[in-house]
């Protein structure tokens, strides 16, 4: 279970990575690199018996994260 | 207000016609030209920077939409087929440069670093577009 503060960690971090508009922003190289560590630590940490894939995890978090921003106010 | 419904079909029809018009630009630029003429060779260059400069816009507009889709998109496999497209089109794009590099064997020292400042950013909207579409795939 993704806690809500985790969940909007990872979306501000998403939404500067994946989805920003300016592609040379320099957020975007740190946001990435700070998602990219943070998405498997907490597989590592929350899911020590492997019932899912990392894979599958990944994909269910990026879907809770997208419906989360969802929820934002449009910025574009 | 009305949003923007952009789905992969939409940003494939875009980013191939986006080459394919590009394509037949440099075709008709370079047919045009006569080497032997000076006051062509004024017109060609000029030519040449407008067309540059439209590639260069068009390139932008291709990432900014390909975010916009991506946004849009509600799973992880819809957004990495939607990154694929992209890097597949920033690849063309810089056939695209390279071609017209080759048509511009005399190019002026600013049409020179007008074409290594866009080529240089078309890398890295591909590799941009490459490391999302890596982010996503399952």
């Amino acid at each position: 279970m993704i806690s809500r503060e985790t969940l909007e960690a990872w979306a501000g971090l998403y939404d500067l990575s994946y989805q920003n508009l300016d592609p040379f922003s320099s957020e975007i190289s740190v946001a990435k690199l700070k998602l990219d560590q943070a998405l498997p630590e907490f597989y590592d940490a929350n899911l020590p018996g492997k019932s899912v894939t990392f894979s599958a995890f990944k994909s269910e978090a990026i879907r809770q994260i997208k419906k989360h921003l969802k929820t934002l106010p449009p910025t574009v | 207000m009305p949003t923007l419904d952009l789905d992969l079909k939409d940003f494939q029809a875009v980013a191939h016609n986006t080459i394919a018009s590009n394509q037949r630009k440099i075709e008709l630029l370079v047919g045009a030209h006569d080497d032997d003429d000076d006051d062509d060779d004024i017109e060609h260059f000029q030519a040449t920077r407008d067309l540059m400069l439209d590639i260069g816009a068009e390139q932008l507009m291709l990432y900014k939409l390909t975010v916009l889709a991506a946004k849009r998109a509600e799973t992880a496999s819809e957004v990495a087929e939607i990154w694929k497209e992209a890097t597949i089109f920033f690849d063309k794009i810089l056939s695209i440069w390279s071609t017209l590099l080759l048509s511009l064997a005399e190019a002026d020292p600013e049409t020179n670093a007008l074409s290594d400042h866009y080529q240089k950013a078309a890398a890295r909207l591909k590799e941009l577009s490459q490391d999302n579409y890596q982010f996503h795939v399952e």
